[in-house]
């Protein structure tokens, strides 16, 4: 491991804690790699006289460079630190060549950000006129009383003699090892019903993972049925406000006159027919949780004056109050419209565009990503016996190359329904172009050669071709595809690229061979 | 079309003992072996399925026999070029590319070897998706197609052809030549033109295996490698494998009559106070959670050695081992129910019928 720049390094590990720095020690005299000790658990303390009376909570030794011990002062995300050294120790390696100055440092930058941002604790960066540069989304939400900043530690940032300002770090609540391990993973299962490993899908994963643990408003793009509300959920399960609740909005789905006392809520007696207790609106429902609202593109423009209203000022006024209600509702947007287009056409605001596409997520139509069709076959196969309680079904391979080429204009959401229409009208073992809705079969139809393209092998089929093996195997396995009739013949012609002619003579030659056996 | 070099040798390794259900193991002089054949500039190409041409022929090698004595009795890959030239002077036919009958374990590497001495192409699939102990349990065997004709050479140099549409009255035959002459053979056969290989063989098997070995070494925690693998299994036509349980070793109990082994764990961690046991006939093939079922051939179950992080053949596991138990489902050409009648529960002899881990697991699986 080398690290080139020893006090940018000890800066990093000081934003995680307030470790003790000792020079090499003679116990890792003979470790060419970096060791991270958590709670004792090493072969490193077995060997060491001093274990007994060791208070040490977590040590980090970096070979040629030193050792850091936290004694009850670690108090960051275990499982990212981990990681982020194993990088740090990588990147560096690599920019050995590079002028510290640049570069690295700009890395250094980013690589702090991600650890303040992901910290399950408060953390603020102020300058040195005592003005806050930058906080992450615990801070924003932290009640910063005399009473609790007591408990807050502070790190100062000098340049050479030059105060740059301070880290304040306060923990918010208590430190587990445990489950700063598993915060990590909990982002990363959160998105692992989404299939894929196209770039520009793995690309949308990796935006959203990052999304997730800020508070942005984020814009999901993307063709019907691609998944909007599934990637929105994904962000909402991997952010700290999981545990609070998911609303989801489809404001196409409700007529105009319903949606502003489904979203703002009415007070008793607001108009003719209101329930008397009045209702809580689809905002204030999702009060420190996440609000989803699909088909943003169709909310009437009366109603997106007063959306705007409540993502600036973070509060909401139902309909027929005069009491406004303060909200903290992460807000999640989507939309398969072109918005542009909309403003252009003066039936979406501009202002409210700006102030909802702070994150654009664009989600990729499945045709763009065909190497993905396969997975989403085999998994939706899966799912729907099970779901339906059927045996497993293989899919014919041959079927497989054709709706790979297929345009999926409703994209996955088609594709789970085209699946669970041939699970429920198969009673086979193979689902083949057969077991198709009528609309895809007479679609593919027109691509596929007739007969036989999905048919199983059969068994005459192979012994013939197994008994006879000097013959002509590919030959025999499309007659027995096509038929003999003028037309087979043709079909079995274009198929080998040949011409009539040379078809026949095959023909002879094959039933000449037949004869001799 | 993608190309095998040196860098696939470790992965496709402990991929392969991944896949490999706890059967099989693996082989140093084999990982040698081919380190030497591939050396720096010398590649193998490796085939899609949608890449392969339909009236082209292609034919299948593999070892058979215990992978322990394979160290012993080490191959000279003259064995693969002999059994596949005479495959071929058989059928009349030349070979545009050799596929493995089941990528796992040593058969994955051996696979690659013959590619690699014959220079033709490996197909990315092959025809178990995992290990089984017997030569009926393909996907061949599955859609009624026959090894026949099929050529086998046992370890003395002996070349035998034989011709036999049943796959069973096969296996035994070869198996009576395997136990006479030293315990390890190579076999080449289910020579098919790529029409009905497409058919046949579960797609992209190989490069799986490798995306398995790669995280497994690469992975610096089993927090990191368990992510790992799941973001790897879940892209396949495999799906999303799962952590079953961890725990330490406590017996390995063999019922010689039965010819089955249970292997029997205490749990640990976040299963402490739970037991696990895992039946096993040469793989793993069902494992019960507090005594109710957890897992059943063919998904797989697989060992990871939580001290080294790496996947532990069967034969490797010992009493005090802390251990994680892996599933990871079956691909759908082994769970209809005509693949259940060949490489089901009941083909073991558990007469119990099948519940796949997705079934098990609805919620993980399917949200």
């Amino acid at each position: 491991m080398f690290v080139k720049n020893k006090k940018l390094f000890s800066d990093f590990l000081a934003l995680i804690g307030n470790p003790v720095f000792e020079a090499d020690t003679a116990l890792f005299k003979e470790t060419a790699n970096p060791v991270i000790i958590m709670n004792k658990e090493s072969a490193f303390c077995e060997s060491c006289d001093k274990a007994a009376e060791c208070s040490a909570e977590m040590e980090i030794y970096i070979p040629s460079f030193g050792r850091f011990i936290y004694r009850n002062s670690f108090s960051g995300d275990a499982g990212l630190l981990i990681s982020l050294l194993c990088n740090i120790a990588g990147v560096m390696d690599e920019y050995r060549s590079i002028s510290m100055q640049s570069d690295n440092y700009e890395f250094y930058r980013q690589l702090a950000k991600k650890v303040i941002d992901l910290n399950p604790h408060a953390i603020s960066a102020i300058d040195a006129d005592g003005a806050v540069i930058y906080q992450n989304i615990i801070a924003q939400n932290e009640n910063w009383s005399d009473d609790r900043t007591k408990n807050a530690v502070t790190f100062p940032i000098f340049k050479g003699p030059k105060n740059l300002g301070r880290i304040v770090f306060m923990k918010s609540q208590p430190f587990s090892i445990q489950s700063a391990l598993s915060a990590g993973n909990n982002r990363e299962i959160a998105f692992h019903h989404i299939l894929g490993t196209d770039p520009s899908i793995t690309n949308c994963i990796d935006i959203s993972m990052q999304v997730s643990a800020a508070n942005s408003t984020t814009l999901i793009l993307g063709e019907s049925g691609t998944g909007k509300e599934i990637f929105a959920k994904a962000i909402h399960e991997a952010s700290p406000r999981k545990n609070e609740a998911f609303v989801a909005l489809n404001c196409a789905a409700i007529p105009e006159n319903l949606l502003e006392s489904e979203l703002f809520g009415y007070v008793g007696g607001a108009f003719t027919d209101a329930k008397k207790g009045g209702k809580t609106g689809k905002i204030v429902a999702a009060d420190r949780g996440t609000l989803f609202l699909d088909e943003i593109g169709d909310l009437p423009l009366s109603l997106q004056a007063k959306l705007l209203r409540v993502l600036q000022d973070k509060k909401v006024e139902p309909v027929g109050s005069v009491k406004s209600i303060s909200v903290d509702v992460r807000y999640i947007c989507a939309t398969n419209q072109n918005i542009e287009t909309l403003i252009k056409e003066k039936i979406f605001r501009e202002d409210l565009y700006y102030r909802i596409n702070v994150i654009p997520i664009h989600i990729p139509p499945l045709r763009t990503r065909k190497k993905d069709i396969l997975i989403l076959l085999h998994h939706n196969i899966k799912k729907y016996c099970v779901l339906n309680d059927k045996p497993f079904k293989n899919i014919d391979p041959l079927l497989v190359s054709l709706l790979v080429d297929y345009e999926w204009k409703g994209n996955v959401r088609e594709l789970e329904n085209v699946i669970e229409y041939a699970i429920t009208v198969c009673n086979d073992d193979c689902i083949t172009a057969g077991h198709l809705p009528a609309y895809l079969k007479t679609i593919l139809s027109d691509k596929s050669e007739p007969g036989g393209m999905t048919e199983p092998v059969k068994k005459q089929q192979r012994e013939h071709f197994q008994k006879l093996p000097c013959e002509d195997p590919v030959l025999a396995e499309l007659i027995e595809k096509h038929g003999f009739g003028t037309q087979g013949k043709k079909q079995i012609a274009l198929a080998l690229d040949i011409s009539l002619a040379t078809l026949y003579r095959r023909i002879k030659k094959m039933k000449d061979h037949e004869g001799q056996k | 079309m993608k190309t095998i070099d040196q860098s696939w040798i470790m992965p496709l390794t402990y991929g392969g003992v991944f896949l490999g259900s706890g059967g099989g193991g693996h082989s140093l002089l084999l990982q040698l072996h081919l380190e030497e054949l591939l050396k720096p500039g010398k590649t193998v190409t490796l085939l899609d399925l949608f890449e392969i041409r339909d009236q082209a022929n292609y034919a299948s090698i593999c070892m058979m026999g215990s992978s322990e004595l394979s160290d012993e009795n080490p191959m000279t890959s003259t064995e693969c070029t002999n059994i596949i030239n005479r495959l071929s002077q058989l059928t009349n036919h030349k070979h545009s590319g050799l596929f493995a009958l089941e990528a796992v374990s040593l058969n994955i590497l051996y696979g690659v070897i013959g590619a690699c001495v014959l220079g033709c192409p490996l197909v990315d699939g092959d025809a178990m998706g995992r290990a089984f102990p017997e030569l009926q349990m393909t996907t061949f065997h599955i859609n009624n197609i026959a090894c026949n004709p099929c050529v086998f050479q046992d370890n003395r140099g002996n070349c035998y052809e034989i011709f036999q549409d049943d796959t069973f009255l096969l296996e035994l035959g070869i198996r009576k030549v395997l136990f006479e002459n030293g315990g390890i053979g190579f076999l080449a056969g289910y020579e098919n033109p790529g029409s009905v290989i497409k058919k046949c063989l579960i797609p992209n098997t190989i490069s799986f295996a490798a995306e398995i070995g790669r995280e497994i070494v690469s992975a610096k925690s089993y927090q990191d490698m368990l992510a790992g693998l799941i973001n790897v299994s879940k892209n396949s036509v495999y799906g999303k494998c799962i952590e079953l349980f961890k725990g330490t070793v406590n017996e390995i109990e063999r019922v010689q009559k039965l010819n089955w082994d249970n292997i029997s764990l205490s749990g640990s961690g976040d299963y402490k106070n739970h037991t696990f046991s895992i039946l096993v006939h040469n793989e793993n093939l069902i494992a019960f959670k507090d005594n109710a079922i957890a897992a059943m051939v063919p998904d797989i179950i697989t060992f990871v050695d939580l001290q080294r992080l790496k996947p532990v053949p069967n034969s490797e596991v010992k009493p005090g081992m802390e251990l994680a138990v892996i599933g990871l489902p079956a691909p759908l050409a082994l769970k209809t129910p005509r693949a259940l009648d060949v490489v089901g529960p009941q083909c073991f002899g558990y007469k119990t019928r099948y519940r796949s881990l997705e079934q098990m697991n609805a919620s993980y699986y399917f949200g």
